[in-house]
């Protein structure tokens, strides 16, 4: 069957629909006192396994998450940093972190548990503003 | 404009109230909403054994309510949701437990259908 006009147009809007869209989650909570980062992980996990690009940032609080040698077990929890270093094995490789954010509570990037980038203000506005849904949690 | 939303907060906090307005607002003014998707302690939202005073708001009640007249898509995200008690039926059964208590008119979605509300709306929205 030809097809017509229509068609062809209702096609090319499925293929613009079916676009990969960037996505960026924010991870801005301490880790264990709230679920967030954990839940954020998920998503960004999920994400990973359908093979779609997701972005992480860390940023305010949210950067206690990426300390290595976390010894959550004290408070009857899971290592939230043991989560996140499986991000790159599920082909999750951009990876943030708020450089400022770092500074201001006397962390290194030696300190973390994985290889984030750190960002200053300049870059973070740059990535932020190439995303077109930010989730933030 | 197609969007999606994302409830993470219960029902008794004024977010999720929020969600349920813009999610009117958006239909009224023309646009689709394709999900409503509760994640966090957004699931409660879908406990059908949430009674509040009757003088207060429903929020369960006002979801369905907005599904019975626009076909949205309200899913309870699966791990968030059995964790805080919120099953259908069959996850009652998987589970071992007495009853399920999803709310008429909710399903319940893996991660999977977030994924997929974001790669196919051009807005996503985060209540809570």
């Amino acid at each position: 069957m030809q097809p017509t006009i229509a068609t062809a147009l209702l096609l090319l809007g499925n293929v613009m629909d079916d676009e990969t869209k960037n996505c960026l989650l924010l991870v801005s909570h301490p880790p264990y006192s709230t679920r967030n980062g954990r839940d954020a992980i998920d998503v960004a996990l999920t994400f990973g396994a359908f093979e779609m690009a997701i972005t992480v940032l860390f940023k305010g609080d949210g950067v206690w998450q990426l300390l290595a040698n976390q010894q959550s077990d004290s408070i009857g929890q899971k290592s939230i940093a043991k989560l996140i270093t499986a991000l790159p094995m599920y082909d999750i490789d951009d990876i943030y972190v708020c450089a400022e954010s770092l500074a201001q509570r006397g962390i290194q990037v030696s300190d973390l548990a994985i290889a984030a980038q750190p960002l200053a203000a300049d870059g973070i506005h740059q990535l932020l503003n190439n995303q077109f849904h930010i989730l933030s949690f | 404009m197609k969007f999606a939303l994302i409830v993470l907060s219960p029902p008794a906090s004024v977010a999720s109230y929020s969600a349920y307005n813009f999610a009117r607002a958006v239909i009224s003014s023309g646009h689709q909403l394709a999900t409503v998707f509760f994640y966090q302690d957004g699931v409660y939202n879908g406990n059908e054994l949430t009674t509040p005073p009757q003088d207060e708001l429903n929020l369960t009640r006002l979801w369905q309510s907005l599904r019975d007249d626009s076909p949205v898509e309200l899913t309870v995200c699966i791990a968030a949701g059995i964790r805080r008690g919120v099953l259908d039926s069959a996850e009652a059964v998987r589970h071992h437990k007495v009853a399920g208590n999803l709310a008429d008119g909710f399903t319940l979605g893996g991660l999977g259908l977030l994924v997929d509300a974001a790669n196919h709306c051009d807005r996503l929205v985060t209540f809570g």
